[in-house]
């Protein structure tokens, strides 16, 4: 009797998971971009990300069926599940600006989420949106937007609320711990992107940094960029210094000039242990900025053990 | 003695300076260019103390600002000092040997040569280093120049505008495969948008050392067909009836020009203006005489590229732009009024 009880629920729960798709399919709802409020399918299954979006849906566990081309250094950090996924996708180009939108078509998307320029954007409105409803993700905008605009446009809420979850937990965690370590040290980050030119780097210039500053977790200085080598010796009046360094914990190749200067060498900082190297994703989302935060809790920790 | 020579250079006359005077200029010269090396070491995004720059050269300790001058700003005060040097005296020997006001290096296939050379190391090998790039951009420079040079022979020897259609032609066309290269490849792209910009910054003088003895055989080959190109300015007939070696007067210019061109390419990446103005500047000081034209060239080109990279560094603080913008700046104006005053600057 059991048995049969067991049976019946399952084919009646079942049924119901079949009707709730089948609910679903054909429905939409609209959601807030930079191009307006678009019509989207509640539940996306074939998604198209191009541009800066690619990296952020990975990072939703979203598998897509098109891609863009990523960075050989973000495709490096990628972790084997998401590799998995960005290899299975269809690449239809360089970046969102500038790919094969024929061959786009051809996949027949539900929905295609591009993180591009504006001015990029202009240009592609009429082109993507004859192809499936486009979710522009400008860069003008605030990340926390592009991020829940993205989540809500491929139905990857759940993994988008865990990932912020985890996030505003970080920060608050951070603000109560350190508050008061961070409003009495002056905390400065040296940064270099890998297309710097030789001899300068950038101070406080990262998105991680920016982002930290916004959240008024740090009270960065202004940032100030492509400045020369001769302005390692201005990190002196720091108390901690951060610099990128990879997934595995070594300093970024790009940065890698700079701590070989005798300048960097002959720091106060340097010489007493204050400087750190924090991994800083190379997208923005509450999942990448969750794991930056980890690492600039790992930072600060040291400083206030040595303090 | 002072007074003035006459000569005739096409309709009207002119007045040039004696030996004298020239002379004085020269010294002059000298005089603006050990300011501006002194300004470019003390001058920077930094404020340090005069006397912790004297510091930094004669009494070296371990201090931080020390660092700052003799790491950074000493070697690119060098570099500018060399790089300027290069680009100035080649500037006046293709100007004389195309017997075209308006020719700078890069009408050879110099610039064109240099920057495929270095998309190819990017794109394709990887290189991502500047030590690595600057081989490949001298040789790439080099290579080019040789083949402008086969192209533009023909059986009556060199003529200055088939060199010089032999250069646009092959520029053009490694223009096209350079751009196609960095078109697929971001990383050629983004490493090419910088070296581009032209640059005396954050080159080591561990990497600058290896060209100067090219520089040095440029500068001998240059001063050696002075004489020559002299005559060649009248007309190859009058030339040939001086006695001047037409082929070897051209080869050896050439591979003069290439050298420094070439060289300076590589270690800054391109600057432009420089190698077209400046020789203009010294024909009109010293009127049509290539040695001191070549002479006043090697001067006058790193005062205008230190003066430029002094204000790059403080146009815009604490950021700096690029020497090769800020020639750029200056460098169209002039240019603008070496058109409207073709007959003072003529060949």
């Amino acid at each position: 009797m059991a048995a049969v009880l067991l049976n019946a629920a399952l084919v009646l729960t079942a049924c119901g998971s079949d009707g709730d798709k089948a609910d679903q399919a054909g429905k939409t709802h609209g959601v807030e971009a930079d191009n307006g409020t678009v019509e989207v399918p509640v539940d996306p299954q074939r998604v198209a990300v191009l541009g800066n979006a690619v990296l952020p849906y990975l990072d939703l566990g979203g598998e897509p069926i098109a891609v863009t081309d990523l960075d050989g250094g973000a495709l490096a950090d990628l972790p084997p599940d998401q590799r998995a996924a960005y290899d299975a996708a269809t690449n239809v180009g360089v970046n969102g600006g500038e790919a094969d939108y024929e061959k786009l078509a051809t996949l027949k998307p539900d929905v295609i989420v591009i993180a591009a320029p504006e001015s990029d954007y202009e240009k592609l409105d009429d082109k993507l949106t004859s192809i499936a409803p486009a979710v522009h993700l400008g860069f003008d905008s605030d990340w926390k937007f592009r991020a829940t605009a993205l989540a809500e446009a491929t139905n990857e809420m759940d993994a988008f609320d865990e990932q912020k979850a985890s996030y505003d937990d970080l920060v608050t965690e951070i603000r109560q711990e350190y508050g008061d370590t961070m409003r009495s040290a002056k905390i400065t980050e040296a940064y270099r992107w890998d297309t710097e030119d030789a001899g300068k780097f950038s101070i406080n210039g990262s998105l991680c940094a920016e982002v930290v500053r916004d959240e008024g977790i740090i009270d960065f200085a202004p940032a100030e960029f492509s400045v020369s080598f001769e302005q390692i010796g201005s990190l002196a009046e720091s108390d901690l210094v951060l610099y990128p360094a990879g997934i595995d914990g070594e300093p970024s190749a790009a940065i890698a000039p700079v701590l070989e200067t005798n300048a960097w060498k002959a720091l106060p900082t340097v010489r007493s242990g204050h400087v750190q190297g924090i991994y800083c994703p190379w997208g923005r989302s509450f999942g990448f900025m969750a794991q930056y935060l980890e690492g600039l809790e790992r930072a600060l920790a040291t400083l206030e053990t040595q303090q | 003695m002072t007074a003035l020579v006459l000569r005739h250079d096409g309709p009207g006359t002119v007045t040039v300076p004696g030996p004298r005077r020239r002379l004085i200029g020269l010294v002059v010269a000298l005089a603006a260019l050990l300011v501006l090396l002194a300004l470019s070491v003390m001058i920077g995004s930094t404020a340090i103390a005069p006397s912790v720059v004297w510091d930094a050269l004669f009494h070296p300790s371990d201090d931080i600002d020390q660092f700052a001058i003799r790491d950074y700003r000493l070697p690119r005060t060098v570099v500018g000092l060399v790089v300027g040097a290069a680009l100035g005296l080649s500037g006046a020997l293709i100007q004389a040997l195309t017997r075209n006001p308006l020719a700078d290096p890069g009408i050879l296939g110099v610039h064109a040569g240099a920057s495929f050379a270095v998309t190819v190391a990017v794109g394709v090998l990887g290189v991502r280093d500047i030590g690595g790039y600057m081989w490949f951009a001298f040789a790439g420079a080099l290579v080019v120049t040789i083949t402008v040079l086969g192209l533009g022979s023909t059986r009556r020897g060199q003529s200055p505008v088939v060199l010089v259609l032999a250069g646009v032609c092959v520029g053009a066309v490694l223009g096209g495969a350079r751009e196609a290269l960095q078109l697929t490849d971001p990383d050629a792209f983004d490493a090419l948008r910088s070296w581009n910009a032209g640059s005396v910054v954050g080159r080591p003088l561990d990497l600058v050392w290896p060209i100067l003895p090219f520089f040095a055989v440029a500068l001998v080959l240059a001063f050696a067909v002075s004489g020559p190109l002299n005559a060649m300015a009248l007309g190859d007939e009058l030339a040939l009836a001086q006695g001047v070696r037409l082929v070897r007067t051209r080869v050896f210019a050439i591979v003069a020009l290439t050298l420094l061109a070439g060289g300076a390419t590589a270690i800054a990446g391109p600057i432009g203006f420089v190698g077209l103005m400046i020789p203009h500047v010294a024909r009109w000081i010293v009127g049509p005489h290539q040695r001191w034209i070549f002479a006043y060239s090697v001067l006058l080109a790193p005062i205008l590229l230190l003066a430029s990279d002094i204000l790059g560094r403080v146009v815009m603080h604490p950021s700096e732009i690029p020497v090769g913008v800020v020639t750029a700046f200056v460098g169209a104006p002039v240019l603008i009024v070496l058109v409207r005053r073709t007959k003072a600057s003529g060949l």
